[in-house]
């Protein structure tokens, strides 16, 4: 089976066409697209440094347009630890709850996080600098259920609350 | 840093702080559902594997 999905990276200088010119974001749900104006602050920043964010985006080879993206980057924000940091996931409305055969009977959401970050990116950082966990924040707690079914879970009893914004996975 | 949407507003995410060395653990230990999905993982690139292999 041939894949009908390719992530690729999204290099800085051309992110401002990127998401003006060549894929629109179909953001359909409240603050979506200030948090998504927010976090892409992060893979943009050219003068000082500050761009320590990538985007990924996800290409649908058969429908010939793009489908979602990814901006990662790495956080401290869970006790000092280093982790792969999921900033934003994005999938277009079209694609959602719709099970891929051409993705072996998953999701592709499943398929960004598991298939690309945690397997793809964060198989080769462990083995390569040993950072072991991949983080992200979900938007709002009636979708951290959708996180824990693929793996992440919340940290259990973290701080003074009953559990922290983060969840993690370890690869 | 991360974003969360709560009470109606977009807020950066609460850092966790003064985790015991045993919860420093319990995050890097694999739970029983993550060894799942790494398993399912597993036979999803075996799949991919064996479908390239045929393909040539």
């Amino acid at each position: 089976m041939l894949s009908r999905f390719k992530t690729e990276i999204i290099n800085q200088k051309d992110l401002g066409n990127f998401f003006k010119i060549k894929y629109l974001p179909t953001f359909d749900f409240p603050h979506v697209e200030d948090v998504f104006r927010r976090t892409l602050e992060l893979a943009f920043d050219t003068e000082d440094a500050k761009a320590t964010r990538v985007i990924h985006a996800c290409y649908d080879l058969k429908e010939e347009q793009y489908c979602g993206f990814l901006n990662l980057g790495t956080t401290t924000d869970i006790d000092d630890l280093v982790s792969i940091a999921i900033e934003f996931i994005f999938v277009e409305p079209t694609y959602r709850k719709r099970i891929f055969e051409e993705l072996y009977g998953i999701k592709l959401s499943e398929y960004l996080l598991v298939d690309y970050v945690i397997d793809e990116i964060g198989t080769n950082v462990k083995e390569s600098i040993g950072i072991n966990t991949v983080a992200l924040v979900p938007i709002a707690d009636k979708v951290r259920n959708i996180y824990e079914e693929m793996g992440f879970q919340s940290i259990p009893k973290s701080g003074k609350n009953e559990f922290e914004d983060w969840m993690v996975f370890a690869i | 840093m991360g974003y969360v949407v709560r009470d109606g507003r977009v807020q950066q995410a609460r850092q966790v702080i003064s985790l015991t060395s045993e919860q420093k653990k319990e995050i890097f230990k694999q739970t029983t559902r993550q060894i799942e999905v790494t398993q399912r993982l597993l036979k999803r690139k075996e799949l991919r594997k064996s479908s390239s292999t045929q393909a040539f």
